[in-house]
């Protein structure tokens, strides 16, 4: 019989140092076995709600809470979050803060072990956990050896062993292929129906869920806009909304940058690119796609000279790489990284965007009126003085495109600029990318998500095993399915090739490579 | 309804010498090892610039002693050190990191001193804890250079308070500056 | 390169021992080193340690980083010695500078200290487990809220020295020149400013995770192994404890 578990009342909650409240006006009660699915735009109050379900807020995070969260009866402000573990369990994004011991059995048996369980008891809850997430077979393995997708069940096998009443769980399996995702989600369904325990699951592509969720609950500026069984029609935010209409660039002439039969291998010996060779053209979006470790961010990266290759000739804007300063080709090469966070470094948004003019000695008043443009263009104009951090993950990344155009390069190599972001963040960015190419600009697009490649892409560029193997306007994209096939690569499905498994002996043969 | 933080002041912490929450315990482990890292580009650019002195070096010693010891307290900053001072010697980034096994936690110790007893809002709290860590952990280096590898105590002195005074200023503005930047930024 | 390859299980008889075996080893190389005066023996630890390194299944090139760093510092050590040491008598001159005879054995002794104190701290790392060193400090009734840091450092270590290489990688392609030294001391803030707010953010997510699995919430935990010692393992353990007395009682008194 279904009792009540969860009964959250949160009249506002204001993180230190903000002035809006993240939350308002929720009222929320989940019973005993419900598998409640969140979704809603960035900065919807999705991860907020999921901070106040678990005792994040207000232990761990400063903010001013009015209202009161209760799980099982136990109120979480009166209650330390050490209580409340085992009748919590809560998995964030980045999988890898999450693992904190030598081994991923060790790392299950975590929490087992702090609830001073016994030894025979800790044993079965890790083969449990193992064989509920599919990780049997790693029970030896590193955490850093782990791929996204690996980590991120190695996590939740570690949250899943304690058994907890409710589970909160915050993209739990963005860095999974979708075979994998709909496997872990159809085993948590299994979970909620006859473990006595209720899940609470954030995502940005509910419709994967309607299968095995109970109810769906849509988030907007902080407050609960819809909460029902699934309906036919999932809502999308008006944001979203607007970015669904795709201008893919045309392709012009120019040739901005070239790869002549270059080879890469990293300390001599281990292999990063062989005889590569590639022409990216001016106004033109080209997709680099490829399994992990294929090659595709080793090839990126001779662009601007990040890799100097043993064999071959990299040209940049008719100069060759090495006869030319690398530091002069940087100025004409923007390379915007995955991680926005290994390059924001300054006080402010403004002064962030501003920072590679600072160094190209631009004027104060010429920088003042780039700065200006960039942050319009990425739609973070009324953040200019913000902390930098202070910003979502995908706004930090929209900060990032700004400072890298803020010099005004030619050429834009974006290496899985949309990885770890929501649906709306990551349309945004291909949005603006395939404006820049439009606007004339030459864009290598690195990524794993196909559906996105195929969608903003004028050209279509696949590696395997560090070679290039197909390279196609996208319009015969059709022509190329089962030579992308191939390589592990499946456009029929807009699949995501992010967490499967390089090579392997059967693509290898079939591609003859 | 219960409001349970009317106001939210980011240094929510009351002032006390001990902290000993998991955030500050894995805060020192996890700043412990960005500091091996960072001092391994510093002893880089101090081995090019000026091999004889640990200029850069020193300066960002006495910056991460006083950050985490200012932020995490104790034992976080003697465990911060020794992480540091343990992860150097057993790499070989450092040979000379054998001596700062003792010497960060004794610099973290008299930071904390400092830290305790002063408000650390003006510059002037921040120079007199930075003036006690870094005379502290200097003394004990140096000690550990005059005693132990015999080294001459003229250069063992020289040495010694270069260190201590470039890291005493640059230490005193890059902690004030960081922490002023990592409570704006909502990490603290 | 990574900066410190860590433990791997090789399978040996060395890498089954308790690690208070190796702890106790690396006490008496440690006291050999310090307390110790004469070269012949101060050469031979560098080499033993090695040796024993070998024999546990580690390769001599993993050493080949710190030999080199160590080399660099037995460099610095000799020309300070050389232009300050006064110890023993003039036998030479070089303009106003006079070398003392006392400078080589002072700068040797010192070389050869440091070289036994990092190979063998070095050895201790790469052979132990952290999942032992965290039972081993558990052992000694250090609370295992501290014990456990120990291993997360080992966790995070490689971890970190990645994502400092992209940050290094990323400001450089934005422009940040590292060419010159005075480059190289402006460059510091936009690599390390990065790098703290990451290591931040990860002590808040590493922490909380932590906690809601329930860490700190008694004194005592279950852990998933235990250590044992055998009795031959006691008797080497008791038998280099008398070992490190002995050298301190018969160099000392």
């Amino acid at each position: 019989m279904s009792e009540k578990l969860v009964d959250a009342f949160i009249k506002s909650l204001i993180f230190a140092g903000q002035s809006m409240p993240a939350l308002s006006g929720i009222e929320l009660v989940i019973e005993t076995g419900e598998f409640v699915v969140i979704s809603g735009p960035v900065a919807s109050g999705k991860t907020a709600l999921c901070h106040c379900l678990t005792g994040a807020v207000p232990h761990f995070f400063p903010a001013a809470l009015q209202g009161r969260v209760e799980i099982d009866g136990i109120d979480l402000a009166e209650a330390a979050l050490t209580q409340i573990a085992g009748t919590v369990g809560y998995m964030v994004q980045d999988p890898q803060n999450q693992l904190f011991s030598a081994t991923v059995s060790e790392d299950i048996a975590f929490g087992p072990g702090n609830m001073c369980l016994e030894r025979k008891e800790v044993r079965n809850r890790v083969d449990e956990a193992l064989d509920f997430v599919g990780l049997r077979g790693f029970e030896d393995r590193t955490p850093e050896t782990l791929s996204g997708g690996e980590a991120q069940r190695a996590v939740l096998a570690g949250v899943i062993a304690m058994k907890p009443r409710l589970l909160v769980l915050d993209q739990p399996a963005a860095e999974m292929d979708p075979p994998g995702r709909r496997d872990i989600y159809k085993r948590m369904a299994m979970l909620s129906r006859t473990g006595n325990c209720s899940i609470v699951l954030v995502t940005d592509h509910p419709e994967e869920l309607r299968d095995y969720g109970t109810r769906f609950i849509f988030m907007q500026d902080g407050s609960i806009v819809s909460d029902s069984t699934f309906p036919p029609e999932l809502p999308v935010a008006a944001a979203d909304r607007e970015l669904l209409g795709i201008r893919r660039c045309s392709v012009s002439g120019e040739v901005a940058a070239s790869l002549e039969k270059c080879s890469f291998f990293y300390n001599g010996t281990q292999e990063g690119c062989r005889e590569v060779s590639l022409e990216l053209r001016m106004g033109e979006m080209a997709a680099l796609v490829g399994l992990n470790g294929s090659g595709k961010t080793t090839l990126a990266k001779h662009f601007n000279g990040l890799v100097a290759p043993q064999q071959g000739v990299v040209r940049v804007l008719g100069r060759e790489l090495n006869k030319t300063s690398v530091w002069d080709i940087r100025r004409e090469v923007g390379f915007l990284f995955q991680n926005p966070d290994y390059q924001i470094f300054a006080n402010s948004v403004e002064e962030e965007a501003a920072f590679a003019l600072k160094i190209r000695k631009i004027p104060p008043d010429r920088i003042m009126e780039r700065v200006h443009h960039v942050l319009r263009v990425t739609g973070l104009s009324e953040y200019r003085t913000w902390h930098p951090q202070r910003l979502s993950r995908g706004q930090r990344q929209l900060l990032a495109l700004a400072s890298v155009l803020a010099p005004e390069p030619g050429i834009i190599i974006a290496d899985e600029p949309t990885s770890g972001l929501n649906r709306g963040s990551a349309e945004h960015i291909m949005q603006l990318l395939s404006q820049l190419a439009g606007e004339g600009r030459a864009v290598l697009l690195v990524t794993h998500d196909l559906g996105l490649a195929a969608r903003y892409a004028s050209r279509i560029v696949g590696m395997f095993r560090h070679r290039i193997c197909i390279d196609t306007p996208v319009e015969q994209l059709d022509a190329h399915l089962d030579g992308f096939r191939s390589i592990g690569l499946d456009f029929a499905n807009s699949r995501d090739c992010k967490d499967i498994a390089e090579g392997g002996a059967v693509i290898g043969a079939v591609c003859g490579i | 309804m219960k409001t349970n933080a009317p106001e939210v002041n980011v240094s929510l912490r009351a002032k006390s010498f001990w902290r000993t929450d998991t955030r500050a315990l894995v805060g020192a482990v996890v700043l412990g090892v960005a500091f091996v890292l960072v001092q391994q580009i510093a002893h880089h650019i101090d081995a090019v610039v000026w091999p004889p002195l640990v200029i850069i070096g020193g300066i960002t010693w006495a910056t991460f002693t006083g950050l985490i010891t200012l932020i995490f307290r104790q034992p976080a900053g003697i465990i911060m050190g020794e992480i540091q001072a343990l992860i150097a010697v057993a790499s070989g980034l450092s040979p000379l990191a054998v001596f700062f096994i003792p010497a960060n936690g004794l610099g973290s110790l008299a930071y904390s001193l400092a830290a305790q007893k002063l408000s650390m809002e003006k510059w002037s709290h921040h120079f007199i804890a930075q003036c006690l860590a870094n005379i502290s952990g200097n003394i004990c280096v140096g000690a550990g250079l005059y005693v132990l590898l015999k080294l001459p105590l003229n250069a063992v002195l020289v040495s010694s308070a270069v260190t201590a005074a470039v890291g005493i200023i640059g230490a005193t503005i890059l902690t004030k500056m960081i922490s002023d930047s990592l409570r704006r930024a909502g990490l603290i | 390169m990574a900066l410190f390859a860590g433990y791997k299980n090789r399978g040996t008889r060395i890498d089954r021992l308790d690690p208070r075996t190796k702890v106790s080893w690396l006490i008496l190389m440690v006291i050999l080193a310090l307390v110790n005066t004469n070269y012949g023996v101060l050469v031979l630890l560098p080499v033993v340690v090695l040796l024993s390194s070998r024999a546990a299944g580690i390769p001599l090139r993993t050493f080949t980083h710190p030999v080199l760093v160590l080399a660099l510092a037995a460099l610095q050590l000799f020309i300070i010695q050389l232009l300050f040491c006064r110890e023993g008598y003039p036998i030479a001159a070089l303009g106003p500078l006079e070398i003392y005879s006392g400078a080589v054995p002072l700068a040797l002794t010192a070389a050869l200290r440091l070289s036994v104190i990092v190979l063998a701290g070095m050895q201790f790392m790469l052979w132990t487990a952290p999942s032992d060193l965290v039972l081993m400090l558990v052992k000694a009734r250090i609370p295992y809220r501290f014990a456990m840091l120990a291993g997360l450092a080992m966790r995070f270590l490689p971890l970190m020295e990645r994502e400092l290489a992209g940050i290094l990688e990323s400001q450089s392609s934005r422009g940040v020149t590292m060419r010159t030294p005075f480059q190289k001391i402006t460059a510091l803030l936009p690599v390390t400013m990065p790098f703290l707010y990451r290591s931040f953010r990860r002590a808040g997510e590493t922490a909380l995770a932590m906690e809601l699995r329930g860490f700190g919430r008694y004194p005592e935990r279950t852990f998933l192994y235990d250590l044992k010692i055998s009795p031959w393992e006691k008797f080497s353990v008791i038998l280099m404890s008398g070992g490190c007395f002995l050298v301190i009682w018969l160099n000392k008194f």
